[in-house]
């Protein structure tokens, strides 16, 4: 039976949409992992089902009854836990404290016998009873989050919202609170938890979802091979399905150093120009939504004149060992459009063009693309390599900078802020 | 808490109340003679007749030392108590009804109430405490996450603005009002009279009686926003009715007593170092040690020399070495 059903549920803070028409089911009784990227929205959606967040637009029904009507301390129709992701006490209180504070919807002045003898039961249950009166905060971050975990317990909910609940916690509590989760699923409560190791997920989830393009999809019933390359998607890296049993994992995959051996960095060539231009235009998509991209700019419309048959032009491409496009970068005779600044030498080029496949970032390849352009720049004589770039690209500066590139002006066209970098080939 | 503590927590105060009713200027009353004085009055008020050899010293013992001692463990007690509610429920363990801005707001209330008698001074001092805190609330508040530095800069800001508007009546006051509101500022308890004792009583036991009702839900609120939430809980309410509380206990003592610095920061963290950081035992150690913990304080500031200390300074003086020991010694434990 379904216990939380949430239909095209829209939420932002300000102008920033963070959830957009999201759509999901969670049954009653069962185990469902969400898993996402940092800042996709998970805690987000959190807030909004443990009530914390009400300025949502769409509907959120538990048990039949819209979120916002239920009303807290007299939660009576539905009982829901949250355990969020960040907790700082300042305060030493004693673990039996804590975990009593638990129970403060259940009385109206001080805690009566029954409660007590909750938070002992609860306590003992996870082998903290011995902690009971031990300050907080000392304890280290994973027992806290199991105390915390207690604090949650204690009220006795039919819906536990769980922030991340193993991410402090050593190999034994993870596998621990995970036990207990399913265990806890078993008698009824419905557990929805965020999570960030897809393994976890996939041993002890009853249910999966991926948190992805402000949506909740559902991952389970899918074959591996399309949970492995929705992941792959939406964590931005390679990964690997292993079979386990009769259970699937997904571990990272490898790059070892023969992989870079098989990348091929070469000439774009007739042939290939129509698949290169696509791809530099599905990347320029990505990394500028803001530009209209029906206009093919004009260095790709007119690509043969510019990078091939032109002295100072030239377009490479790297390829992986089964030869699938991974990153682009070219260089074109600079027209001096930009008169903020001068450049002395007579022959020189501007860098553009430099993408690289998602999957393939952070694994030196952009350096690489650069490093080989370097040479046919030198073996072309050029003066000066020039190129703009722009700080909303995160680590754009830093990377041309480890190049060998030069800051000469920052000044703003149109509505982007510009660097403009220069590195003179004759220097070194 | 073990036994011993809380038989020592109830005793000592009982014993401080009675000895300070011996000490003062026009001399000392030693224990016997007190003990037959005491007899004398509940005698008196029970219709029966006795023989008092001095009757001076018995209107002193009546009409002057006791209404003082009692309107000095109210207010030690107030103090001390809003200043650990105002610590939990602002999660931060070095605000108190000075940093706030209370004190100064309430002070500034009083000597309005002084210079143009049209509002009653009780009221004025509360109204204007309510407004200092809600200012500093407002101006550190930012979002979901306030921070507890902000907070107390806020407070030191809105505490600033509150003793300049108190600076301007003080200048445009006479000299003879003047000299008033500058004894009162510095927390007076000499003019104690059972008239004060009788208008602070009602708010400040009021007050109290609040904040140890709900004292079980301090912990709560301690743990923050969120997390009340988190286990169903809806904080807000709570929390404005314990900082109302706490405003109209810090509002009726200053107006009674004036201002009496560092009392309401210091003594909680004594609570806590004896009782434990649990709000619930700790409202209760706070009425107890605040009360006893002035009344010691005023004995020593009305004894010690010829002339009278004002309780304010003999807080400071006494506060800070203290404090700074508390926080050399890392008995404070805070992880702001």
């Amino acid at each position: 039976m379904e216990l939380i059903k949430i239909d095209r549920l829209s939420f932002g803070y300000g102008k920033q949409q963070v959830i957009q028409e999201l759509n999901a089911t969670f049954i009653r009784g069962e185990l469902s992992i969400i898993l996402g990227r940092n800042g996709s929205g998970k805690s987000t959606l959190f807030q909004i089902l443990s009530g914390v967040q009400n300025a949502y637009q769409g509907h959120v029904a538990i048990n039949g009854i819209e979120r916002k009507s239920i009303k807290r301390q007299r939660a009576s129709d539905v009982r829901i836990g949250f355990m969020s992701q960040f907790h700082q006490t300042t305060f030493p209180f004693s673990v039996f404290d804590v975990v009593m504070t638990g129970r403060a919807s259940f009385t109206r002045f001080a805690p009566r016998a029954e409660d007590r003898q909750r938070v002992e039961d609860v306590l003992t249950q996870f082998n903290l009873w011995s902690y009971k009166d031990r300050p907080y905060t000392q304890l280290s971050g994973g027992e806290r989050q199991l105390v915390l975990l207690c604090r949650v317990l204690v009220q006795d909910p039919d819906i536990i919202l769980l922030d991340e609940p193993t991410n402090h916690l050593d190999l034994h509590y993870q596998v621990k609170v995970l036990e207990n989760l399913k265990r806890l699923a078993a008698d009824g409560i419905t557990i929805v938890c965020i999570m960030h190791d897809p393994n976890l997920a996939l041993l002890y989830g009853e249910r999966l979802f991926l948190m992805q393009h402000k949506q909740l999809r559902s991952l389970s019933g899918l074959p591996i091979g399309e949970i492995h390359h929705m992941l792959e998607e939406a964590y931005q890296v390679r990964l690997e399905a292993i079979q386990h049993g009769d259970k699937n994992l997904i571990v990272p995959h490898i790059s070892a150093s023969h992989d870079k051996e098989i990348i091929t960095i070469s000439p774009v060539d007739h042939a290939q120009i129509d698949e290169v231009v696509t791809f530099v235009r599905e990347a320029r998509r990505h990394l500028f939504p803001s530009l209209d991209h029906s206009i093919v700019p004009r260095d790709l419309a007119t690509f043969v004149e510019t990078f091939i048959k032109d002295e100072n032009g030239a377009f490479l491409q790297a390829r992986d060992q089964i030869g699938k496009l991974i990153g682009t970068i070219g260089m074109l005779t600079y027209d001096c459009r930009f008169d903020q600044f001068d450049l002395p030498q007579h022959r020189v080029t501007e860098v553009v063009k430099l993408f690289v496949d998602p999957t393939w970032r952070r694994q030196g390849l952009a350096s690489r693309l650069v490093q080989s352009l370097h040479n046919v720049a030198a073996s072309r004589k050029i003066d000066t390599l020039y190129l703009h770039t722009h700080p909303f690209l995160p680590g754009a500066q830093l990377f041309w900078h480890k190049q060998g590139f030069e800051e000469i002006i920052t000044c703003v066209h149109g509505d982007f802020e510009t660097i403009h970098m220069a590195y003179n080939l004759q220097d070194s | 808490m073990q036994v011993w503590k809380i038989s020592l927590l109830v005793i000592v105060p009982i014993v401080v109340l009675f000895l300070s009713l011996g000490l003062g200027s026009t001399g000392f009353v030693n224990i016997p003679d007190l003990l037959y004085y005491s007899y004398a009055a509940c005698a008196s008020a029970l219709g029966i007749e006795t023989v008092v050899a001095d009757h001076n010293l018995e209107t002193i013992l009546w009409q002057v030392r006791l209404p003082r001692i009692l309107l000095t463990f109210m207010v030690g007690a107030a103090l001390a108590v809003a200043g650990g509610v105002l610590q939990a429920v602002f999660r931060n363990p070095i605000v108190d009804p000075f940093s706030l801005g209370i004190s100064s707001g309430a002070a500034f209330g009083a000597a309005l109430s002084m210079l143009i008698s049209l509002i009653p001074l009780n009221l004025s001092a509360f109204v204007f405490g309510v407004i200092a805190v809600v200012i500093t609330y407002l101006v550190s508040y930012t979002g979901a996450k306030g921070s507890l530095v902000t907070m107390v800069l806020a407070g030191m800001i809105i505490s600033g603005v509150f003793t300049a508007f108190l600076t301007v009546l003080q200048y445009l006051s006479d000299p003879y009002k003047l000299q008033s509101i500058v004894q009162w500022t510095m927390g007076n308890l000499h003019t104690a009279s059972w008239a004060k004792v009788r208008t602070a009583v009602i708010p400040i036991t009021l007050g109290i009686a609040i904040i140890l009702a709900l004292r079980w839900k301090l912990d709560l609120l301690a743990l923050g926003e969120q997390e009340a939430i988190a286990v169903g809980v809806d904080p807000k309410i709570i929390k404005l009715v314990m900082i109302g509380a706490a405003t109209m206990i810090t509002a009726s003592s200053v107006a009674a007593v004036g201002m009496i610095s560092l009392f309401g920061l210091i003594v909680p963290h004594i609570s806590r170092m004896l009782v434990g950081p649990s709000n619930a035992s700790g409202v209760l150690a706070n009425i107890l040690i605040g009360g006893t913990f002035l009344l010691l304080i005023d004995d020593f500031s009305r004894t010690l020399l010829p002339f009278e200390i004002p309780v304010g300074v003999f807080t400071m003086m006494l506060g800070t070495p203290l404090f700074i020991y508390l926080m050399r010694k890392n008995a404070i434990n805070w992880n702001a």
